[in-house]
Parts: C-alpha cells; structure tokens; sequence
C-alpha cells in the first residue's frame, strides 16, 4: 500500500511542480490528437456524408470496409504508416519518421473510420427530406450537406469523441512512428509506459491521472456543448 | 413554358408516373389531382428536378435554386419558426430579418419563437410554406398543401398564395380547396 502512496504522492508533486517532460507529453497528445481529427474530419465526415445523404451504389462493401477498418489494432496502423515514411518506403524521401506529423498521420488514419461511420449512420437514419429541402430552397450540394450534418450534430459529437478517445490515448501509432522521443513525439500514452518499464511508477502515474484529468474535461466539456444545440 | 413529354418514372420495378403530356405557362397556377398513387408526388419531384424520368423529358424548367418544392410530409429543421424561414432568406442573399414579415402573411406571427419540432401539423406547414415564398421562386411546387390545415389555415395559405407572382402548382387529392383556375388530372 506504501508503494501505492509514494506513488501518488511522487505523480502529484511532479504535477504541481510543472514538471516540464510530463506537460510536454500532455501538448504533444493533445496537438497531435486534435490535428489528427482535424484532418481525418475534413475527409471522413463529407464522405460519411455522402455515403448516407447519396447511398450510391456498392455502400454496403465501403461500410463494411469502414467497420473492420475500426477494429484494426492501433499498432498494425503504425506499421503500416511506419511501412510508408521508413527510408526505403515509398515516401521515405520525406524525412517524417519519429516525427509528429507522422503520429498526426496515423491517427488520422485512426479517427477516419469511426468519423466516417457514424456520419454515415447519423446521415442514413435522417429524414432524406431534410437534405431535399436545403436542396429545392436553393441550398448547393455541400451547403445542404452542411445543413443536413447540422441536424444530426449530437451524433456527431459523440463520434468526434469516440475518435478522441481512440486517438488520445493510443499507443500503437505513437510507439511505432512517433518514436516516443523525449520533448518531442513524446504523449501521455507512451510516457506512462516507458516510465513504467524503467520501475518508475510515481512518474508513470502523473501522466495516467492527466489523461483522466483530460478525458474528463473533455466530456464535460462535450456535454455542455450537447446541451447548448439542443435549445 | 414548362413542356413535359412522354414521361415515365418506374421506382423500385413499380410505374410510379405516366404522363403524355403537359405544358404550364410561365405564372400559370394549375392543380394537379387525381387519386393515391396516381403519380402526384412523382410529376412534383419531377418538376423540382429531385426525380430523373425513366423516359420522356420536361424542359423550361426554372434554374436551380429557383423552384422550390414543399413536400407533402414536410420537414423543418431545428431551430425555430423564424429560423427556417431566415435559412431560406440568408440562402438567396436576403436579410434574415424579412423572416417575421413571411411568417406574418401566413398567419404564423404566434409562432415565429416556438421551435420547430414543438408545432402541430397545421403549424409546420404555415411555416413551410412560409419558408417556400420567402425564397421567392419561379417555379412553386406545393405538394398536399392543405393536408392537416383547419379552415383559417386554408385561408391563410391561400391568401398568401394569391400574392404570389410566380409559376404555380398544386398536388391535391381535392383541388377545391386550391380554387386554382386550371385543374390537371392525373390516372384517368
């Protein structure tokens, strides 16, 4: 029990105290998180869109594609990223490996399939008359896309969340292509377990009780914002 | 004009639509009747360029943008009366203020607050037509317009159809209600 305490009380100290290698972790999760579904989110959302405002031919085959693509393990997405920035991969000439931008780009890859889904589920489950309606009002294509995604945005947020969770706190993509390296691809995720496997549980911990610092902020933060677009 | 020839639209194997024959005059207000499953609904997607013919063509249709359709389960989006109307004002570069004028032509005035999914099914289809006029259009598509409306409903509809300039048409099971000077009937 003594090991427990000491434990906490070493992660609260580095806590208070600022300690520079555990926030740094914290902005590099949260930059590469919120970039990462950013941009998985410029694409996936309008495709999901698409797949269910439009349901053209073979959907079934993309959706299904979209749902295995979820479950895939975050480690085998890093390999496949770390397979295309390595030096002998074909965009190997771009130096990105053990780089941010890399880590961004996996859990990109992450974030699609769970935003692209539940846009599509969101979208196919809609009235098909609201999305006409913007349409015959004089809406173009992509505004009354717009519109439509705005009326079905709690489900939405609750996607953008799911891909939050999924990417925040992964390990796979920011192991394999992030390299972990200190003050610079170094996240909370890949903090805690480096520190762990060197028998520091103390300075394992301080990261693990700000990702559930965050994680709670976040849906605290998500719910109020449910609730304001419900009025 | 609009001109439809030859027009044939089969859904899903099934022969949802089948007309010769149509020509509508620019600002002509014609009624389109005719019993369920006639084909109704069908010749207004048509015309609103939602539906493409199996056969056959319209031509002279309005640009888009310029032809609205009010469907006959019309949908509102979130937000209040006034919202939706402002939505459709703000689509074509108008100010949203104007809303509260279109609601008031429909006898809606009450109702401008009350969010959307709050009104009854008389209500909702004041505000949609409401929201159909703001725009403007050449083309009107009102798809069972009176479909829910007590007697003043019908009233207010038609009176704010009457100052409507544009090209006209109504799907009705009954077209007395529309009192338009040319009736179309469908499936006979």
């Amino acid at each position: 029990m003594e090991f427990l305490w000491d434990g906490l009380r070493e992660a609260l100290r580095l806590l208070v105290t600022g300690d520079a290698r555990v926030f740094h972790a914290a902005f590099v999760s949260i930059l590469c998180t919120v970039s990462a579904i950013t941009l998985a989110g410029l694409v996936a959302i309008p495709y999901g869109a698409w797949l269910g405002l439009h349901r053209p031919r073979g959907r079934a085959g993309q959706v299904f594609f979209l749902r295995v693509w979820m479950f895939v393990p975050t480690v085998v997405v890093g390999l496949l990223v770390y397979g295309l920035l390595t030096r002998h991969g074909p965009l190997g000439g771009l130096d990105l490996l053990y780089t941010r931008i890399a880590i961004v780009g996996g859990e990109a890859l992450l974030a699609f399939p769970i935003l692209g889904s539940a846009t599509y589920a969101a979208t196919r489950d809609l009235d098909p008359v609201a999305h006409e309606t913007a349409r015959t009002l004089g809406a173009g294509w992509a505004r009354a896309m717009l519109k439509a995604l705005g009326e079905v945005r709690i489900s939405l947020l609750t996607a953008v969340l799911l891909a939050f969770a999924r990417c925040f706190s992964e390990l796979g993509v920011a192991i394999t292509v992030g390299g972990s390296i200190e003050m610079r691809t170094r996240t909370l995720a890949s903090t805690v377990v480096l520190d762990l496997s060197r028998g520091r549980f103390g300075e394992a911990l301080a990261p693990g009780i700000i990702l559930i610092l965050l994680a709670c902020g976040i849906t605290i933060g998500a719910g109020i914002l449910a609730r304001e677009s419900e009025r | 004009m609009i001109r439809a020839r030859d027009l044939v639209v089969r859904l899903g194997g099934v022969t949802a639509l089948e007309l010769r024959s149509l020509d509508i005059e620019a600002g002509e207000r014609v009624a389109i009747c005719g019993p369920n499953g006639c084909g109704k609904t069908t010749l207004m997607r048509v015309l609103a360029g939602l539906q493409a013919p199996t056969a056959g063509a319209v031509e002279g249709l309005p640009p888009p943008g310029r032809t609205v359709l009010v469907h006959q389960r019309p949908y509102l989006f979130r937000g209040t009366s006034r919202d939706n109307v402002a939505y459709a004002l703000r689509l074509h570069g108008r100010p949203a203020g104007e809303a509260d004028a279109w609601l008031a032509r429909l006898g809606a005035t009450a109702i401008a607050d009350r969010r959307a999914q709050a009104l009854s099914g008389g209500e909702r289809r004041r505000v949609v037509i409401a929201r159909a006029l703001a725009v403007e259009p050449e083309l009107l598509l009102l798809d069972e317009p009176y479909a829910a409306l007590d007697e003043e409903g019908i009233a207010a509809v038609n009176g704010a159809l009457e100052g409507f300039a544009g090209t006209l048409v109504v799907a009705a099971p009954d077209t007395s209600l529309a009192r338009l000077p040319r009736v179309v009937r469908l499936g006979t």
